[in-house]
C-alpha cells in the first residue's frame, strides 16, 4: 500500500512564493518546544521585507541547519491587504536529536567505527549538546560539544567542544616495521568559537580559540636507517607533553560540492600560535582551498581545484603539511611526496565527472602535489603528478585509481552507516 | 423502513469489541457492516482523522497522504479480504484551495476552499467493499489502520530517489536514514460471525 501512497504523493508540486510581496506577518506552526522568537530570529527575512526569489529556500535551509527539526517547510499566503503576504513556517521537531553509527576507512587510519549522539533544542532555544566516540585500527577519539546557534539572542553562533584523540603514526612510510618506526600522537583539549551562521551572506566567518595538550609517546626509532634520521630525531626530541594555544580565523563559503551542481567552494583558515598564549611555539599557519565546479552538459561536471598551505615560524613537526588525511591525493599514496612534511604545500586537480544518479558518479582526474621545506638552510622540494579514473560510490565512498602510478586510493572514509533522527 | 440494521443489533452476535483507544478511531455507533449483493460492505465515520500537527502541516501548504485500510482475518490468521482508500491532499495556500485526489481505478479530484469539506470527504466512509462472500461461518476480525502523513517536497524527492532504486530492484543502498516513524500497526476493530450480518436488499 505504501508504495502506492508514495507514488500518489510524487505528483504534487510545492507552492511557490509570490515575489515582491511585503511580508506582513510570520506565522509559525507545528512547534511545541521551540520558541517562536528563535525561529523568527534565525529567518533571513523579517516582517516588512519584500519577498525575493530564493527567499523561501533560504528560510528552509537555515531552519534545517539548526538540526532541530525533522521537517521544515516554508510557504506564503496572501496577507490582509493587497501586495502583502504572510510567511508560513511549519516545523516538525525532533523529540530528541540524532543518533549516528558508522563504519569508516581511510588511508591514514585504517578501518574504524564511530558513533555520535546529540540532543537538539535545549530549553527550546535551539541549543545542541552532543557526544561522539570513534575507535579504529590506528586512531581513536572522543568529544563533547555544545552549540548555541543564536548566542545571547544575536545572530551569531557560539560553540564549545572538548575533544581527545590518540593516533598511531608511522615515522616513515614503508611496509617494513624496522624501517618504518612509529610513535603515538595524543591530543586533548578544548575549543570555543563564534561564527556567523546565516546563509544570507555567501561567506561565513568563524573566530576560534583552541587549547590542546599534546603528548608524543611510545616512540620507536627505526633500527634500519634510511637517510631520514633528521626527521626521526625531531620526533624523538618532541617526546613528552607540550601545549598548543591557538587563535584561528576561518573564512569559508558554504560547500557546493556535496550537491550535484555548479558553484564555487572556498575555505581559508589562518592560525596564530604564540608563546604569549601559552603555546609551545610561535608560528603562523595559513591553509586555503578553492574549487570551481562547472556544469559542462547535463550530468557532466568539470571541477578545478587548488589547495595551498604555508606555515611560518617554528611549528612543531605535527603542524606541518603532509599529503595525507585531508590532503590525500587521488593517484599517489599518502606521504610518498614529502614524507617528512613541508612548511609549504600545494595540490591541484582537475576532475571530469559524470553523474550516475543514486549510484554516485564516475570521474577522470589529473592532479599534482608538492611540498617544500627548508632543513638546515637546504631546500627540500618534492612534487609529483598523476592521472587516473575514480568513482564516488553512493556519493560516499571515493575510490580512485592512478593509471600513471598504478595506485588505488580510497579517499573518503565513511563507507557504511545509519543516522536516526529521533 | 430502515434498510439495514445498525450495529447495535449486531452486538448480540458479537464475541467481543476489541477496539482500543486511538487518536484516530471509529466510534462504535458509527460503524455499520452489512452484506449487499454478495459483497461485505462497511459504513463508518472516522473520528479525529487529522491531528493538530497534521492540520498545521496542511494549513502550511504541505501535501498530505491519507491512507485508510481495512482487512478481514480469520482466527487462524488467514486474510479474507482487504480494502484500501488512498488519497493525496494538496493545499494551495496562496489560492486558498484544497485538492483531494483519490487513487483508484478511476481517480477523481475534489476541489474546495473549505477544509471541513475535506474532513467530511475523508472521514465519512460509505459502502466500502471489504470482500466477496461466501465466508466460512467462523469468527472474523475486522482490522483497520490509518496513516495520515504530511510529506514535504524534500521528503518526496528522497522518496523519488528511493523508488528509482527499488524499481531498478538490484543494488544495496548502504546509507539510510530513519527519519520518520514506522508504518502504523493493524488494529482490531470488530469481531463477528458472517451469518449474523444484516443483508441489505438490492434496489
Amino acid at each position: 500500500m505504501y508504495k502506492y501512497l508514495i507514488l500518489l504523493c510524487l505528483i504534487a508540486t510545492p507552492a511557490l512564493g509570490q515575489i515582491g510581496h511585503e511580508i506582513e506577518k510570520i506565522e509559525v506552526r507545528g512547534n511545541e518546544k521551540t520558541r517562536v522568537e528563535i525561529i523568527h530570529q534565525v529567518l533571513p527575512i523579517k516582517v516588512g521585507d519584500n519577498l525575493r526569489e530564493g527567499d523561501i529556500d533560504r528560510c528552509r535551509i537555515v531552519l534545517e541547519r539548526l538540526l532541530l527539526f525533522r521537517t521544515a517547510f516554508v510557504n506564503v499566503k496572501p496577507g490582509a491587504e493587497k501586495g502583502k503576504a504572510i510567511l508560513v513556517v511549519y516545523v516538525q521537531e525532533k523529540r530528541f536529536g540524532d543518533l549516528g553509527v558508522s563504519l569508516e576507512y581511510s588511508e591514514l587510519d585504517g578501518f574504524g567505527a564511530s558513533t555520535n549522539a546529540h540532543y537538539a533544542n535545549l530549553r527550546g532555544e535551539g541549543k545542541l549538546v552532543g557526544v561522539e566516540y570513534g575507535l579504529g585500527e590506528r586512531f581513536k577519539y572522543w568529544g563533547f560539544h555544545y552549540s548555541d546557534p543564536l548566542f545571547l539572542k544575536t545572530n551569531q553562533a557560539f560553540h564549545i567542544q572538548v575533544t581527545g584523540s590518540s593516533a598511531d603514526r608511522d615515522i616513515f612510510r614503508n611496509p617494513d616495521p624496522d624501517i618504518r618506526g612509529r610513535y603515538d600522537l595524543e591530543r586533548i583539549g578544548f575549543a570555543m568559537g563564534f561564527g556567523q551562521p546565516s546563509p544570507l551572506r555567501a561567506y561565513h566567518f568563524v573566530l576560534k580559540y583552541a587549547f590542546e595538550a599534546i603528548q608524543i609517546g611510545d616512540f620507536q626509532h627505526p633500527p634500519i636507517p634510511t637517510g631520514g634520521g633528521i626527521f626521526a630525531n625531531e620526533i624523538k626530541a618532541a617526546v613528552g607533553r607540550e601545549t598548543l594555544s591557538t587563535l584561528s580565523f576561518n573564512l569559508f563559503k558554504q560547500p557546493v560540492s556535496a550537491i550535484w551542481g555548479q558553484g564555487t567552494d572556498f575555505n581559508a583558515r589562518l592560525t596564530l600560535s604564540s608563546k604569549l598564549l601559552g603555546s609551545v611555539a610561535n608560528y603562523i599557519k595559513l591553509r586555503t582551498e578553492l574549487y570551481r565546479h562547472q556544469q559542462v552538459t547535463a550530468g557532466h561536471i568539470l571541477s578545478l581545484g587548488v589547495k595551498t598551505g604555508g606555515v611560518w615560524g617554528n611549528p612543531p613537526f605535527y603542524e606541518r603539511f603532509y599529503l595525507d588525511g585531508d590532503n590525500q591525493l587521488r593517484g599517489i599514496e599518502r606521504r610518498v611526496i614529502g614524507p617528512e612534511g613541508g612548511t609549504l604545500f600545494v595540490a591541484a586537480e582537475a576532475l571530469y565527472a559524470i553523474d550516475l544518479k543514486t549510484l554516485g558518479r564516475v570521474y577522470a582526474f589529473a592532479e599534482s602535489g608538492g611540498v617544500h621545506r627548508s632543513v638546515n638552510g637546504n631546500d627540500r622540494r618534492d612534487a609529483d603528478f598523476a592521472f587516473g579514473v575514480g568513482m564516488l560510490l553512493f556519493n560516499r565512498v571515493d575510490i580512485s585509481f592512478g593509471i600513471s602510478t598504478g595506485t588505488l586510493i580510497v579517499k573518503s572514509h565513511r563507507f557504511a552507516g545509519v543516522k536516526i533522527g529521533l | 423502513m430502515a434498510r439495514f440494521f445498525i450495529i447495535h443489533t449486531l452486538t448480540v452476535c458479537l464475541f467481543a469489541n476489541v477496539q482500543p483507544a486511538l487518536a484516530q478511531h471509529i466510534p462504535q455507533d458509527s460503524l455499520y457492516i452489512f452484506v449487499q449483493s454478495d459483497t461485505l460492505r462497511l459504513d463508518a465515520t472516522i473520528d479525529s482523522l487529522f491531528s493538530k500537527r497534521t492540520i498545521d502541516a496542511i494549513e502550511s501548504g504541505m501535501t498530505t497522504s491519507i491512507a485508510v485500510q481495512f482487512r478481514l482475518r480469520t482466527g487462524r490468521g488467514d486474510n479474507l479480504g482487504q480494502s484500501s482508500l488512498l488519497r493525496r491532499l494538496e493545499h494551495d495556500i496562496w489560492e486558498g484551495q484544497y485538492r483531494l485526489i483519490r487513487q483508484s481505478a478511476r481517480p477523481d479530484t475534489q476541489i474546495t476552499s473549505h477544509f471541513e469539506d475535506i474532513r467530511h470527504a475523508c472521514s465519512e466512509l460509505r459502502g466500502i467493499a471489504l470482500a466477496q462472500l461466501p465466508f466460512p461461518d467462523e469468527p472474523i476480525t475486522l482490522q483497520m489502520r490509518i496513516d495520515v502523513n504530511p510529506i514535504s517536497p524534500e521528503q518526496r524527492e528522497r522518496t523519488r530517489q528511493w523508488l528509482k532504486i527499488i524499481e531498478k530492484g538490484s543494488f544495496l543502498e548502504f546509507f539510510f536514514s530513519l527519519d520518520r516513524s514506522a508504518s502504523p500497526e493493524w488494529v482490531d476493530l470488530f469481531r463477528f460471525r458472517p451469518s449474523a450480518l444484516p443483508h441489505l436488499l438490492d434496489e
